[in-house]
């Protein structure tokens, strides 16, 4: 019977099912197991994978590897707010803060080569994008994220790295205080 | 407690008093906090369109936040509650369980709707939907949503217990019809939504009167999304169920088979909440495993319903029609089907765009890697009005225009606007859902009041298209906030001043349904082709799989090539 009354058999378990139905349902099982696959084989075989190393650390503990990592690479600083330019060696750990309503600091990395870039929040979450290369992550207050970003294609983006990473957070729900 | 019942001489559906009342005051609160949510609408997209950025910073956000709420959370479920017990005392014939309480769940829903939207509009209270900690909103946006909470709880379990009623008195026989079984599983999953909420919830309005000292924040998060994403699954199995419902009443269409839709429905139950994992892809602490199980629904398990119910639907339809005689070609079926009639064609446009807008673009960005391309952007408010507004909110306004007379006893004001408002208002959300997230993987901000981020030292510029299409996300919107205004309107319009209609034969007692006399295992097969009881479904269901499979892996592709990260 129609949908909105009880059905005609009391067993609607044992229901026949059309072809179309069967059918549709076999390809529908079939590229669900496909995306299920896709998600599992690019951990394997794809270059993008979110890292999930994850620290526990506090706001002084960070900001004060922050600014170690600051005092000892800034080649120069930019703007009006002398906000500095740092260029770490490769393969070192680099650090970024987040705050209302900053990145901090501008960094330089080198194309082609490797960093561990650490990830946190002062305050409140916010979220990091990476314009234009659209990566888009989350940093909660208290913990840091690593990533492991193999530069490989910097070229233009190494230009607008520094410049977006300090300047492009993503707001997690919080006025404009400006 | 004595009560009477209402035989709908138009529909031969029966109402019971007390459940009628309480379908009636639902709705009318639903339809009012609609048309804040709407009038709030209009500043919203007024001020991401970028040409005119018309409110300010503090007002954008303060207004941002109202419009979520009263959208996703009061106009929705208010109306759900209407829709349970419509798919409960209405469609089992019986009385509703404990009214009292379930008055007493409506008045709670409405003081705590109520005292959530004065805090927001107090102006302390700007934290968004998802009032993410630490960032504090008033104490009373929290106990708002508390109370809410609880009223919606109440009423879920009225649900429930009018559902114990009918199989006691025995008003129907045999299992429930499937209407009220996908009702049942939007109750389930309520009940885990409202419990989550209320397990974060409670804590952080506690830290809010400076009883508890910290919520952790991704703890928060963790919890809150249980409660956040889950609202729309219990959307998706309400509004799924209205279109079964649409299916029936537009075209006597009985479910091709009811193994297949309530096995659906039961995929809902098991795996539709681990969607909330969405939101967490790109959240330190929790592991690959666990990212990979949850956001894929096991396996897209939750997925494959989707799919099923989405061509079981428009298939009930085609079999009901090629019964009728429209067997020519693959399509006859669909031409033939009342275009005119708001009803239908509102559940159907519904469909179509829950399906390819929705549904897909929600799981491209539900992959684990696939999610880095546009976490956080605009593509994800893009996203979620194909779901929220173009699935849940046309359904809800198509199965209204069915309820004017039936529900409303009210003759419908103005039937030739009618006709016209699920095409301005669904075709205009397509576009807008379209262009939004155009705009998001161009890389927009969600929710930032100014995409330019203007004032920073150095500022980031984003390609003209950008600009471009938040400017058409603006002229899309207002578009939709007509056919929002149109569908308030006739509704409220009917209710004032529509023609009052015969309510019908009084009655002390219910009329059971009668037991069903269709015969067992009737073949369904006798007007299709191929083997096929329902060609054209599978034709539409595999243009539906190509544009599905092809955007996936247009997204892979794009995915490959940017930068590595390990």
């Amino acid at each position: 019977m129609s949908a909105i009354l009880p059905p005609a058999e009391r067993l609607w378990w044992k229901h026949p099912l059309d072809r179309v139905e069967g059918t549709w349902i076999l390809i529908a099982f079939i590229w669900c197991m496909i995306m299920f696959a896709m998600m599992v084989g690019w951990h394997i075989y794809g270059k993008q994978n979110l890292s999930t190393e994850t620290y526990k650390t506090t706001p002084e503990l960070f900001s004060n590897k922050t600014q170690a990592m600051v005092e000892k690479y800034t080649v120069r600083k930019e703007t009006d707010k002398e906000i500095p330019v740092v260029h770490p060696p490769p393969g070192s750990d680099v650090y970024l803060i987040a705050r209302l309503w900053d990145w901090w600091p501008i960094i330089e990395l080198e194309k082609d080569k490797t960093y561990k870039l650490h990830l946190t929040s002062m305050d409140f979450n916010h979220g990091f994008s990476l314009q234009p290369v659209k990566h888009q992550h989350s940093s909660g207050a208290g913990l840091r994220a690593c990533d492991q970003s193999d530069a490989e294609s910097v070229g233009y983006f190494l230009h607008r790295l520094q410049r977006i990473l300090r300047h492009r957070p993503r707001q997690y729900g919080w006025p404009n205080l400006r | 407690m004595s009560t009477t019942y209402r035989t709908c001489p138009r529909s031969g559906l029966q109402f019971e008093a007390q459940a009628e009342r309480l379908m009636l005051v639902n709705a009318v609160a639903a339809v009012v906090f609609l048309l804040v949510g709407g009038i709030l609408a209009v500043g919203v997209v007024l001020t991401r369109w970028p040409a005119v950025h018309w409110l300010s910073a503090d007002a954008f956000y303060m207004v941002l936040t109202a419009h979520g709420i009263d959208m996703l959370i009061f106009w929705i479920i208010f109306f759900e509650m209407a829709v349970l017990y419509f798919c409960s005392s209405t469609l089992l014939r019986c009385r509703i369980a404990t009214p009292r309480m379930a008055w007493l769940g409506f008045a709670l829903m409405l003081i705590g709707a109520v005292t959530n939207n004065v805090a927001v509009f107090r102006g302390s209270s700007s934290v968004m939907m998802t009032s993410y900690v630490p960032m504090m909103a008033e104490p009373a946006f929290y106990l708002g949503l508390i109370l809410f909470a609880v009223g919606a709880l109440i009423g879920c379990f009225v649900f429930l217990g009018t559902l114990v009623v009918a199989k006691r008195e025995k008003t129907y026989q045999g299992s429930v019809p499937l209407v009220t079984f996908g009702a049942i599983t939007a109750t389930i999953i309520a009940v885990f939504t409202i419990v989550s909420g209320a397990i974060i919830l409670i804590p952080t309005f506690l830290m809010s009167v400076g009883i508890i000292k910290e919520v952790d924040p991704l703890v928060y998060r963790t919890i809150w999304w249980a409660f956040g994403h889950s609202s729309q699954q219990i959307n998706v199995a309400a509004h799924i169920s209205i279109w079964y419902a649409i299916a029936a009443i537009c075209f006597g269409a009985k479910p091709m088979s009811e193994r297949v839709s309530r096995g659906a429905f039961l995929l809902y139950i098991l795996f539709l909440q681990l969607a909330s994992a969405h939101h967490l892809l790109a959240d330190p602490g929790m592991s690959t495993e666990w990212k990979v199980v949850n956001t894929s629904y096991f396996m897209y398990f939750a997925v494959l319903a989707s799919m099923i119910h989405g061509l079981t639907i428009p298939g009930a339809i085609e079999v009901a029609q090629r019964e009728k005689g429209y067997t020519k070609g693959l399509f006859e079926w669909l031409r033939k089907a009342p275009w005119g009639n708001p009803v239908f064609s509102g559940m159907f446009i519904s469909l179509i765009g829950f399906g390819f807008l929705g549904g897909i673009s929600g799981v491209m960005m539900g992959t684990e890697q696939l999610n880095m391309l546009i976490h956080n952007t605009i593509y994800v408010p893009g996203h979620f009005h194909a779901t929220v507004v173009v699935g849940t909110t046309l359904s809800f306004m198509a199965l209204t225009y069915f309820l004017i007379p039936v529900l409303f006893k009210r003759e419908m004001i103005n039937p030739g606007l009618a006709k016209l408002q699920p095409y301005l208002f669904g075709l205009s959300m397509y576009f807008f859902c379209l262009v939004m997230m155009g705009a998001g993987t161009l890389g927009v901000s969600r929710r930032h009041w100014d995409m330019a981020m203007g004032g920073s030292p150095l500022a980031y510029e984003f390609p003209g298209a950008a600009y471009l299409m938040m400017g058409l996300v603006g002229i899309a919107g207002i578009a939709a906030i007509l056919g929002g205004a149109i569908y308030i309107y006739i509704t409220v319009g009917s209710l004032l001043w529509g023609k009052k209609l015969d309510a019908g034969v009084e009655s002390s007692a219910t009329i059971p349904l009668p037991k069903t006399p269709m015969p067992v295992s009737a073949t369904i097969q006798g007007h299709g082709s191929a083997g096929f009881a329902a060609p054209g479904t599978f034709a539409l269901a595999l243009v539906f799989l190509v544009s599905f499979v092809l955007y996936y892996f247009i997204n892979w592709k794009y995915l490959s090539q940017v930068w590595g990260l390990s």
